[in-house]
């Protein structure tokens, strides 16, 4: 960079930097959206991008020259962050330039290399898509049972919109399910049971607006760091803010808290419970909001634990999701046993710590937002922990209120809009719509296009992720297809999967793969297949708070034969259809025969183009007037579809992302920050959705207008204990979990050398006295032993963590670790994620 | 050179130490205060040099967070300096010996 260069490219970082700190910085990037320029051109582009890593869903300015990329900046329109980034975002552009970036399909000839880094030739694109389609077809037409797809939170929503509708409509299979079955599902089944709608009301901007910040299980300062930085810039500049963390450790995250509450793990369900107690007993609640908009309820109880596989179709495991109404009365004495003093005896957190919480959120003067993740979700009773949660707030009106709100946050880019908006779960179909239900199926078949009745074949759900890979770890499974995922790594027991006796599913099934980085999860793979990246493509991913954004592809392409995912699926598809009738017309192109031209084995338009035209098809389901019979079905129905309203593809992209529901207004599209929230539409409310099917007027200006008879439920969940406790054999409870600078198994952030040296290893946090009673120290290996299996890793009690006394800690990115060969899998009955945070282990000075 | 701009957020009575502090660290301006927030420029001769750099403000007491605005590594050839050529390499090499220890527990 000459002296004139690099004068004006500091004048311009001092320019964006002065004025994203005055929040003026809009207008200044200047982006052209003009969609991308060739690889080869000389010219600056600027595209609108997303961050490819976390869950917070930040916008980022891509400018690429000469075929690279060589600037990112913070995306001032995009409110998620408005022009600020965490400092991963030195790394956006070079986890795209890792050496072993995979640039060519590879085949397994030897299926006895599986499980070593050989064993794996490059082939054509031709051999591969063959082979895999072959294998495909063959596995469907002798038992579709035995066919299995599983996606991710990662998979942008156009391919996982097409994914699911070629397992659903083409092969007529319920086999498909994200890794958000790992990290959302309790979340999902939350929604769900309280609001018949799974979405949060609120948005980012609440904690710019809130009084008291709680945490329930969530690291927020390494998980989610540009979300907490706005938690701390709302403590920093708020008057009287504070924050109380509730966690089984601490954290980075408690390093700031006005006070942190250390609770016995699984716990939080009595600590919730004493809370509203109190809140009841006091008479502290808020009467109106109860009259107005809730309903009580009671659910099935002493649950058991899914740690067998005969579990969900046991007795109790059939029974789970059953509840039944009760009286408020009712619900108040189910809560009476949870006086403050109980809730110390089970949690270990003093009686004056809950009481002083729940002052808190009986303080009406004071707005509140409660924050959390795996904690929460990953959880032996997670779907019970999401509803304490909303039962504190519903009974204290603070819901759907800027500043008072509960906010389930997201570990993935588009956990939300890939796997739970469009749905790519093994019970779902598009826009939250069911399988088992009748008038669901009939509403995706208007809109596919499918002979009326053509999905009856699936009304029943399919197998959840856990379910897939406990069949395909017994033989049952004879064909996988894994997308923008690392299962090896990041499934819980993975010494049932991969480690115990002679793994024979594994290495009998035939396994493909899509990636862009060798894993361990491609050491296992028949087939290989190399994917484009993030901006090598277009792409678009749906945050926590409902925000769809676009990242447009950069005017770079991906390395060698690596292509677009989108691409993959079309030329597998055509393969395993060819020949197959739907309607009596080509099965392919009834289903994709509009964008992708079979003969030709190329789409019919650039990759903006096909997006735009997926995207109009996808957002028919929540704009039911764009087609006849769709509509007709919704009303006579009473769906009620258009409550998720989606814009048009390209406002995405001019506006930087946009809230759904998104309303058209006088040729304006205006997106939605307060769902449920009465008042102008303009400022973010909920105003049209609440005028078509809410009420004004009522307590808290709130209308709960897609509850079944508007009113969410309150469903009193008592405490049951873990899976597994402490014991003599097994003494410690073993927490896992995420560190700053891996995202997830680390795939992409292993890749970049300063990350890998930050964090070059995964170590089991300790706390001192346990070290002592051990006899262990910092860098001793021990052997971590449960009833599960067995890894070696290295203590440490000066890490990120500070665990109490009979807890340990170790993140789970580091594949030569593989600290999943330990965690159990027993999951969430309601929501089948499983528990990856509190499972027994003995601790041996190897 | 890679050249990068960041908001520095503060506690509002650290603000004026925590500018000095940072114009001790080399390759670092700082340009100016708005109310508790600083703007930062970091030159350093990588990404990598360069997020050392930033992820260093955090240790610095009264900063409360770091915000990255802007970067711009032109002059960089990623995948081999800022890039990852020798992360890959630890990264392959560790894949490869936690893979003999998957082995081991199959047969254990």
């Amino acid at each position: 960079m000459d002296i004139t260069r690099r004068s004006f490219v500091k004048a311009t970082a001092v320019a964006l930097a002065s004025a994203a700190a005055a929040g003026t910085m809009s207008g200044m990037v200047g982006c052209s959206s003009a969609g991308s320029g060739g690889a080869a051109s000389g010219e600056t582009t600027k595209t609108v991008g997303v961050c490819r890593f976390c869950g917070c869903g930040c916008g980022v300015i891509v400018e690429a020259k000469g075929g690279k990329i060589v600037s990112v900046t913070g995306d001032p329109d995009n409110q998620s962050n408005k022009g600020l980034n965490c400092v991963k975002g030195y790394y956006l552009a070079s986890v795209l330039y890792g050496a072993d970036r995979l640039t060519t399909p590879l085949i397994r000839d030897d299926k006895s290399t599986k499980g070593t880094d050989g064993g794996l030739r490059e082939a054509t694109w031709d051999e591969a898509l063959d082979l895999v389609a072959g294998k495909m077809r063959e596995t469907w037409k002798a038992d579709k049972s035995r066919l299995a797809f599983w996606g991710s939170g990662q998979q942008p929503i156009v391919e996982g919109y097409c994914t699911a509708k070629f397992w659903k409509a083409g092969l007529l299979s319920n086999n498909i399910d994200p890794n958000a079955r790992l990290c959302m599902a309790s979340a999902v089944v939350g929604f769900m049971n309280v609001f018949q709608t799974d979405e949060p009301a609120g948005c980012y901007a609440d904690i710019d607006e809130t009084d008291t910040f709680v945490t329930w299980g969530a690291n927020m300062a390494e998980a989610h760091p540009m979300l907490y930085s706005r938690v701390m810039a709302r403590m920093t500049n708020g008057k009287g803010v504070k924050h109380y963390d509730l966690t089984t450790l601490w954290t980075r995250t408690s390093a700031n808290a006005t006070k942190v509450l250390v609770f016995k793990p699984g716990s939080d369900l009595a600590i919730a419970n004493a809370i509203a107690n109190y809140l009841v007993t006091n008479d502290l609640y808020d009467h109106a909001f109860v009259a107005d908009h809730l309903q009580f309820k009671q659910g099935t109880e002493n649950i058991g634990n899914a740690t067998e596989d005969t579990y969900d179709a046991s007795e109790i495991g059939s029974k789970v999701d059953a509840v039944t109404g009760i009286t408020f009365e009712e619900y108040a004495a189910r809560l009476a046993p949870y006086t403050l003093e109980y809730a110390e005896e089970l949690s270990g957190v003093p009686a004056a710590d809950i009481k002083e919480l729940a002052d808190e959120f009986a303080d009406k003067s004071r707005r509140m937002l409660s924050l959390w993740t795996m904690g929460v979700n990953q959880h032996n009773r997670g779907t019970w922990m999401n509803h304490c949660i909303y039962n504190i707030h519903l009974l204290m009106g603070r819901y759907a209120r800027p500043g008072d709100g509960a906010f389930s946050l997201t570990g993935q880019p588009t956990a939300c809009g890939t796997a739970r908006e469009v749905g790519t779960f093994s019970h779902r179909l598009p826009a939250d719509l069911l399988v088992a239900q009748e008038a669901h199926r009939r509403y995706t078949e208007a809109i596919w296009n499918l002979p009326n009745g053509y999905l009856d074949a699936i009304k029943k759900p399919g197998f959840h992720t856990i379910k897939i890979f406990r069949e395909l770890s017994k033989g049952n499974i004879d064909f996988l297809w894994s997308a923008h995922n690392n299962w090896a790594v990041s499934l819980p027991n993975l010494t049932r999967f991969l480690g115990r006796g002679d793994k024979k599913g594994v290495m009998d099934a035939f396994i493909c793969v899509s990636e862009v980085y060798p894993t361990l999860s491609t050491q296992y793979a028949d087939v290989v297949l190399p994917a484009a990246m993030w901006v090598e493509r277009e792409g678009q991913f749906g945050n926590a708070e409902r925000r769809t954004a676009v990242f447009e592809k950069a005017a770079i392409d991906p390395p060698g034969e690596a292509k677009w995912d989108l691409w993959m699926l079309m030329e597998i598809a055509h393969r395993v259809l060819d020949g197959e009738q739907i309607g009596g017309e080509d099965a392919f192109d009834v289903l994709f025969g509009e964008w992708y031209d079979k003969q030709a084995r190329d789409f019919k338009g650039d990759q903006r183009e096909i997006s735009r035209s997926v995207w109009e098809e996808y957002r028919t389901f929540s704009n039911p007037s764009l087609n006849p019979d769709a509509e007709a079905i919704n009303k006579e129905a009473k769906l009620k579809m258009e409550n998720k309203q989606l814009a048009p593809y390209d406002l995405y992209i001019e506006n930087h992302g946009l809230t759904w529901p998104v309303r058209e207004v006088d040729g304006q599209w205006l997106p939605t920050k307060w769902r449920f929230c009465d008042g102008k539409q303009e400022d973010g409310f909920d105003e049209y959705g609440v005028e078509m099917y809410g009420k004004h007027d009522l307590a808290g200006g709130v209308s709960f207008y897609k509850s079944a008879g508007a009113k969410p439920s309150v469903v009193f969940r008592p405490w049951e204990p873990p899976a597994e406790l402490p014991d003599a054999e097994y003494p410690f409870v073993f927490c896992t979990g995420r560190l700053l600078e891996h995202w997830h198994t680390g795939s992409m952030s292993r890749r970049v050398a300063e990350l890998d040296r930050a964090l070059p290893e995964a170590l089991l946090d300790m706390n001192p006295d346990d070290c002592a009673s051990l006899g262990v120290s910092d860098g001793d290996m021990v052997r971590l032993t449960s009833r599960f299996g067995t890894c070696d890793i290295k203590v440490s009690t000066a890490g990120r963590t500070r665990p109490p006394a009979g807890l340990v800690f170790a993140p789970f990115f580091a594949e030569e670790t593989l600290i999943n060969l330990v965690v159990q899998d027993t999951y969430c009955p309601l929501s089948k994620e499983p528990d990856y945070k509190k499972t027994c282990v003995r601790i041996e000075k190897i | 050179m890679v050249i990068s701009s960041l908001v520095v957020e503060t506690l509002p009575e650290r603000t004026d130490a925590v500018a000095r502090a940072l114009e001790h660290v080399e390759g670092v301006e700082v340009h100016e205060a708005q109310g508790c927030k600083l703007v930062v420029t970091v030159e350093a001769d990588s990404s990598r040099a360069s997020h050392a750099v930033a992820s260093s403000f955090i240790g610095i007491e009264g900063v409360t967070n770091v915000n990255l605005v802007y970067v711009n590594f032109e002059d960089e050839t990623l995948g081999a300096d800022g890039g990852a050529a020798d992360a890959t390499m630890d990264a392959a090499a560790a894949g490869a010996a936690g893979v003999p220890g998957a082995a081991d527990e199959a047969t254990g």
